[in-house]
């Protein structure tokens, strides 16, 4: 009696833990959709547009880049620039010049469609300095020399950043940061990067000034590198794009501040 | 909603479109009873990756309209079977016995899908469902007084 009390209690609790199992589910792929990758800095160009496609969710490779596409880059100067195909799916400007307080419009015609955009370039403030804390972090690949960006953000709320870094030359997408100033308007300061780099490694940081729509978009970016899709999470939803004519991505215009540093 | 789903109406998570319960209940003899319930509903609403795109670097997924796509549909049943002591004249209690399962043929109804780098393969995506219950059985002993 005693073991059958036992076998019960096995099967019970068995029976009361989730479990997790590989399944066939099929997925609809979307209609293919145009992707538009552009950036206007105020750094000397040339600026960049990369167009390409969508793929399906489960097909592999990378997505193929658009060719032969007419682009065309001006601002509210009246100064247009028809862009040049350098590579797949890459289209590089000439002789436009990026600087904070002008909008730029983007204009594609890819397979006789329209794709058009504007952005707002807002000023950067530039970064004071760059300075390194060892820390011990809960999580261990974050233990190291964190970095610490110092810059100051000017008065009036309405400020969005994010970076990019280079580590040892390299791009890092996955230290990807947006944030704005609600919290901290007008005031300077530090940010912990809050990742650890290995005494020697070169780091070089990029600060981008973004608009607002540039802001949601790049956030939206960052929840989605953290979403794992567990079943407690909240719904994932796509990145709200500026391109109208039914493309996805983002047109931006971003003003630049740029400093480096080696961890010690 | 607007702002959710471009402003377009969309299923909610426990969404059932469709649903229907099927009872059973067989008197064996006097103190003998079998019961089974069977449920069946529609699978619930979720979000879906349709779609792939790369930037500054990195894959990020297109998705799908807002809970686009179902979960499989979930049905279990339950069976019982109930063993009632003959009412004593000089007792004045009655006790029964009930042996259940919950989800007899252990169906893994799915709680949440979602995707991950094949293990084996890195290449690979695949679906990976979670499930709550198995089958669970439960004995019962029933007092009335």
């Amino acid at each position: 009696m005693k073991k059958i009390f036992l076998y019960l209690s096995t099967v019970l609790t068995l029976g009361l833990t989730s479990c997790e199992e590989v399944i066939e589910y099929e997925l609809r792929t979307a209609d293919t959709k145009l992707v538009v990758e552009g950036l206007i800095t105020n750094q000397p160009g040339p600026y960049q547009v990369r167009l390409s496609t969508t793929k399906g969710y489960l097909d592999q490779g990378r997505t193929p880049g658009v060719n032969g596409a007419l682009v065309i880059v001006s601002d509210n100067r009246g100064i247009a620039d028809t862009l040049q195909q350098v590579s797949e799916g890459l289209y590089q400007t000439s002789k436009l010049q990026g600087q904070p307080g002008n909008t730029y419009y983007l204009r594609a015609v890819v397979d006789g469609k329209e794709y058009t955009a504007q952005s707002f370039m807002p000023a950067v403030s530039p970064i004071d300095s760059l300075t390194f804390v060892y820390k011990q972090s809960s999580n261990e690949n974050d233990n190291g020399y964190h970095p610490y960006l110092h810059f100051s953000d000017p008065a009036g709320k309405g400020n969005y950043y994010r970076w990019n870094v280079f580590v040892n030359g390299k791009l890092d997408p996955d230290e990807l940061a947006i944030f704005n100033d609600e919290l901290y308007d007008g005031k300077s300061g530090s940010v912990d990067m809050q990742f650890g780099l290995k005494e020697g490694d070169r780091i070089k940081v990029e600060l981008y000034s973004l608009n607002k729509p540039g802001y949601e978009f790049w956030l939206a970016l960052a929840n989605q590198q953290n979403a794992s899709g567990g079943p407690f999470e909240t719904t994932p939803a796509n990145a709200p794009s500026n391109i109208s004519g039914g493309a996805i991505g983002f047109f931006g215009a971003s003003a630049v501040s740029v400093a480096e540093g080696v961890a010690k | 909603m607007p702002g959710i789903n471009n402003g377009n109406p969309y299923p909610l998570r426990h969404d059932r479109r469709h649903s229907g319960n099927l009872v059973l209940s067989y008197q064996f003899s006097p103190s003998i009873n079998f019961g089974a319930s069977w449920t069946y509903a529609t699978g619930g609403a979720i979000t879906m990756p349709v779609g792939r795109y790369e930037y500054n670097g990195k894959t990020y997924p297109v998705y799908s309209e807002r809970n686009g796509y179902r979960l499989p549909d979930y049905h279990r049943l339950d069976l019982s079977a109930t063993y009632e002591k003959p009412k004593s004249e000089f007792k004045k209690y009655s006790s029964s016995w009930n042996l259940s399962l919950y989800n007899a043929y252990a169906r893994k109804n799915a709680f949440s899908i979602y995707f991950r780098e094949s293990e084996d393969d890195r290449n690979k995506t695949e679906a990976v469902k979670t499930y709550l219950f198995g089958i669970i059985p439960a004995l019962t002993y029933n007092f009335n007084f």
